[in-house]
C-alpha cells in the first residue's frame, strides 16, 4: 500500500503559496525566554555573549537616553569605546542615588507601562519607568530563576506570597514583583491592608490539594512571624514531605532592629515550618535592576549570563579582582526603557566566572551590607553632581 | 467597551461535564461570530486568555473549555486522557456553540496537540466551522508525545513492550496511562501520514497553523508535508520560536492567528498593525481576573444540559444569563 507521503513527492518540500516565514528573536529574548539552561555557557563563549549584548544595550540607551549621553560624555566613553570584554567595565555607571532624583528613560512617554518605586529605606524613593518589554523580561528572569531554585522549571507549584496582590502592591517594586509571580503559578496574596495574615496562611498551606509544590515567599521577617504564629497557633508545619520551599527576598528593610543571621533565620523557619534546609534560598533585586538573582542549592546567588556584575572600589570606581569586596555594580541589558547601568549602595563581593558545585556555569554575588551613606562613593557622587550641573545648564 | 462572561457546564455526548468561560465581545443582542478555544495538552482554561483577548477585540464571541479527562475543571483525571475523548469534547462544545449559543458562525483555534484533534474534527464538524487557527499543530502524534515525554511509548505499545493500558507514563507534568497509545494507534492517530490524511478529508475548512521554527517537539519539516497535503492549509513560520509561545513571540503569533481567522470568519482583511496589542494593565488585571474564576468551586458553575451533539439540536436556545463586568 502506498503511504500518503510517498503518494504526494513534494510533500517534505516547502510550498511557498501557503508558507511564509516571519520575524525572528532578538539573541536576549532568546536566552530569556527560550533557553533552556542559561548557566551551561562557559568560557569565551559566555564572555562574548556578555560582551555582545552589553555593548548593544549601551549603544542603544547612548543614543535613546540624552541624559545618559550626556553622562557618558562627562565621563568620556561612547559606545566606540567599548570594544572588547575588558571596556565593559569602562560604562559609565548611575548611582542608584540618581534615581532618586531623576528619571532615567530610554523611551517615549506612552510606553511606559509602570512607573515603579522603591521602598525608600535609606531616604528617598527611587522612581524606575519600565516599558511592557522591560516588565516582560524581568519576568522573563524570573521564570529563568525558578531553574535555579528546582531544575524541574515547569514543576506544578502553588506560591504564598507574604505580600500584597498586585492591586495592593500598586507601585511599590518589591510587592509589585512578588505579586507578578502570579503569571508563573497559582499565586495566593497574605498582606491585606498593609497587614499580614499568617493564620490565613496557614490555614491555606494545610489545605493546599496534593500535586503542588508549595512555594512560600517573601522578606524574611515576616517568615519570622509566620514562624511564631504556627508555634502560637499549636501548628506542627512540614513543608519538607511536600518539599516546600522557602524563598526569602527583599531582606529586613525596616526591619533591621530584629535582624537575624542566615544561620538564625534558617534554623528559625526548619523548627517552625518543617521546611528542609537545602529548601530555603534567598534571592536578590533591587528596583533599579531588571533582572531576578536566585540562590542556589550550594548557597551561591547566580549572575545570569546576560548581566555584567562587578564590584567596584569605593573610591575610584575601578573594577576590583573577583572575590574582593566593593561596591555591587550590574549592567543589564534586559532593561529597555531606561539606562540600567549602575552603581548601587550594596557591598559585597562578585566571584569569577567559574563552576558551582550545583553545576552550573558563571558568576554569583555575595552582599555583606549597605554603605552607611550615599555621600561615601567618591567618584560616583562627583558623575552625580557633575550631572546635575548639567541638567542646571541645560535649564 | 463592556465584556460579558458566563461560567458554564455543558454536559457532554458521554456525560460527562465540560467546564466552559463563555466571553461576549458586546451587549447587543445581535449574533456574532464566535471562536471556541480548544485547550493544549496539559493546560486549562485560564491559558488561552490571551488569546482570547485578542479575538474579543475583533468582536468574536469566545468559548473556552477545559477538557474532560485531563487537568482544569471538567469530569474526569488526565490519567484517562485519550485524543478520542478530546476529540469527543472538541465536536460537543462546537456544537453547544453552534446550537445553543446562536453564533452566527464558529471558528475554532486550537493549540498543540489539540490542534491535531481540530484537524479531525474538521471532517466531522464539516458546514459547521469556518476556519481552524492552530499554533504549534502537534502533526506526528508518536513524535511529539515521545518528545515531550522523552519516551516512545507510542513505540512501546506498537512493538508490545508494553500490554497494559493502565501502566502509566509521565508526559511533561502529569501521568496518562497507555491507553492513551492504545487508542491512538487504534483510532490512527499516532502518525504523520495519518494527519495528512485527516487534512485531505477536512479541505473544505481552511486550516491555519502558526508552527515554531525551532519547535523541539514539531519538526518543520513534517508542517510543511502538512502545508503541502492540501491547498486549504496555510502555515506561518516564526523564526526562532519554539513549541510554547513566550512574551517575545506570542505577539507576532497571535495577531497572525488573528489575521487569519478574522479574513475567514469574517471576511475582512486585516492588517497586523491594526490588530489591539495586551498592554502589560490588561494582561496583569486580565490574568487576576482569570485566576478568580479558576478558583470558582465549579458546582457554582451553571449547568447547561441541553442541546449537546445533537440531541435537542436547534438554534433557538434561550440566551444564557451572562454576568456583565467592566474591562479592566
Amino acid at each position: 500500500m502506498t503511504s500518503l507521503l510517498e503518494a504526494v513527492p513534494s510533500a517534505r518540500k516547502p510550498v511557498p503559496g501557503n508558507v511564509q516565514f516571519v520575524g525572528g528573536l532578538h539573541p536576549l529574548d532568546e536566552l530569556v525566554f527560550q533557553q533552556e539552561n542559561v548557566f551551561a555557557t562557559t568560557g569565551v563563549a559566555l564572555s562574548e555573549l556578555r560582551l555582545s549584548l552589553i555593548r548593544e544595550a549601551f549603544e542603544y540607551h547612548y543614543e535613546a537616553c540624552p541624559p545618559y549621553r550626556r553622562y557618558c560624555e562627562v565621563a568620556g566613553v561612547s559606545p566606540l569605546d567599548v570594544r572588547a570584554y575588558d571596556d565593559l567595565f569602562r560604562i559609565p555607571l548611575l548611582p542608584t542615588s540618581l534615581f532618586k532624583k531623576k528619571e532615567l528613560v530610554s523611551v517615549a512617554p506612552a510606553d511606559i507601562a509602570k512607573v515603579c518605586l522603591s521602598s525608600g529605606t535609606q531616604g528617598g524613593q527611587s522612581r524606575v519607568s519600565r516599558d511592557q518589554r522591560s516588565l516582560e523580561r524581568l519576568l522573563g528572569s524570573v521564570r529563568q530563576g525558578l531553574s535555579v531554585l528546582d531544575r524541574e522549571v515547569d514543576r506544578e507549584r502553588h506560591v504564598f506570597v507574604l505580600g500584597p496582590d498586585t492591586d495592593e502592591a500598586r507601585d511599590l517594586w518589591f510587592s509589585y514583583v512578588l505579586s507578578i509571580v502570579d503569571f508563573l503559578h497559582p499565586t495566593d496574596f497574605y498582606v491585606r491592608g498593609d497587614c499580614f495574615e499568617p493564620a490565613a496562611l496557614l490555614r491555606d498551606l494545610a489545605a493546599l490539594p496534593p500535586g503542588p509544590q508549595p512555594l512560600l515567599v517573601g522578606p524574611p521577617f515576616l517568615f519570622v512571624e509566620l514562624a511564631a504564629a504556627a508555634r502560637e497557633l499549636g501548628l506542627r508545619v512540614n513543608l519538607a514531605e511536600r518539599e516546600g520551599m522557602i524563598i526569602t527576598a527583599g531582606g529586613w528593610k525596616r526591619h533591621q532592629g530584629q535582624a537575624l543571621s542566615r544561620e538564625s533565620l534558617d534554623e528559625l523557619v526548619v523548627t517552625g515550618l518543617g521546611v528542609a534546609r537545602t529548601h530555603i534560598r534567598d534571592t536578590f533585586n533591587m528596583v533599579e535592576l531588571n533582572s531576578v538573582l536566585f540562590e542556589c542549592e550550594a548557597g551561591a546567588k547566580h549572575v545570569p549570563p546576560w548581566l555584567f556584575a562587578t564590584a567596584r572600589d569605593a573610591t575610584s570606581l575601578s573594577p576590583l579582582a573577583p572575590g574582593a569586596e566593593g561596591l555591587l555594580a550590574y549592567c543589564d541589558p534586559l532593561a529597555t526603557s531606561y539606562p540600567c547601568f549602575i552603581l548601587t549602595d550594596d557591598v559585597g563581593r562578585v566571584s569569577a566566572d567559574q563552576r558551582c558545585a550545583c553545576g552550573r556555569f558563571g558568576n554569583s554575588i555575595t552582599i555583606s551590607r549597605r554603605v552607611a551613606r550615599v555621600e561615601a562613593r567618591g567618584c560616583a557622587l562627583k558623575l552625580d553632581r557633575s550631572l546635575s550641573q548639567q541638567r542646571t545648564e541645560t535649564a | 467597551m463592556t465584556e460579558l462572561h458566563h461560567l458554564l457546564r455543558i454536559v457532554g455526548s458521554r456525560g460527562q461535564r465540560i467546564a466552559a468561560v463563555l466571553q461576549r465581545a458586546s451587549s447587543e443582542p445581535a449574533p456574532r461570530p464566535l471562536v471556541v478555544i480548544a485547550p493544549a495538552f496539559e493546560h486549562s482554561i485560564r491559558n488561552s486568555f490571551v488569546i482570547a483577548r485578542y479575538l474579543l477585540a475583533q468582536g468574536f464571541d469566545v468559548l473556552r473549555y477545559d477538557a474532560c479527562n485531563h487537568v482544569g475543571l471538567s469530569d474526569g483525571s488526565i490519567l484517562d486522557f485519550t485524543l478520542d475523548s478530546a476529540l469527543t469534547d472538541l465536536c460537543d462544545v462546537v456544537r453547544f456553540a453552534r446550537r445553543d449559543l446562536g453564533a452566527s458562525c464558529v471558528s475554532l483555534v486550537a493549540t498543540s496537540l489539540a490542534g491535531r484533534v481540530a484537524l479531525r474534527a474538521a471532517s466531522q464538524l464539516a458546514g459547521e466551522l469556518a476556519c481552524i487557527g492552530s499554533i504549534a499543530c502537534v502533526v506526528d502524534v508518536r513524535g511529539t508525545v515521545g518528545a515531550a515525554a522523552a519516551l516512545d511509548c507510542v513505540g512501546e505499545w506498537l512493538d508490545g513492550r508494553v500490554r497494559d493500558p493502565e501502566r502509566t507514563w509521565k508526559v511533561v507534568k502529569n501521568h496518562v496511562k497507555y491507553a492513551f497509545c492504545r487508542d491512538a494507534i487504534a483510532s490512527g492517530w499516532h502518525t504523520l501520514a495519518s494527519t495528512l490524511k485527516d487534512s485531505v478529508a477536512a479541505k473544505a475548512i481552511p486550516f491555519f497553523d502558526v508552527h515554531g521554527e525551532h519547535d523541539p517537539w514539531v519538526e518543520t519539516a513534517d508542517v510543511l508535508a502538512l502545508a503541502a497535503s492540501s491547498p486549504s492549509v496555510e502555515v506561518v513560520v516564526l523564526r526562532d520560536a519554539v513549541h510554547e509561545l513566550n512574551a517575545a513571540t506570542s505577539r507576532l503569533a497571535l495577531c497572525h492567528l488573528v489575521q487569519n481567522v478574522v479574513a475567514h470568519a469574517q471576511g475582512r482583511k486585516l492588517e497586523i498593525a491594526e490588530i489591539h496589542e495586551l498592554r502589560w494593565a490588561e494582561l496583569v488585571a486580565f490574568n487576576k481576573r482569570e485566576r478568580v474564576w479558576e478558583r470558582t468551586p465549579v458546582e457554582e458553575w451553571e449547568l447547561y444540559a441541553r442541546g449537546v451533539a445533537g440531541r435537542e439540536a436547534r438554534g433557538d436556545g434561550p440566551t444564557l444569563a451572562i454576568k456583565e463586568q467592566d474591562r479592566a
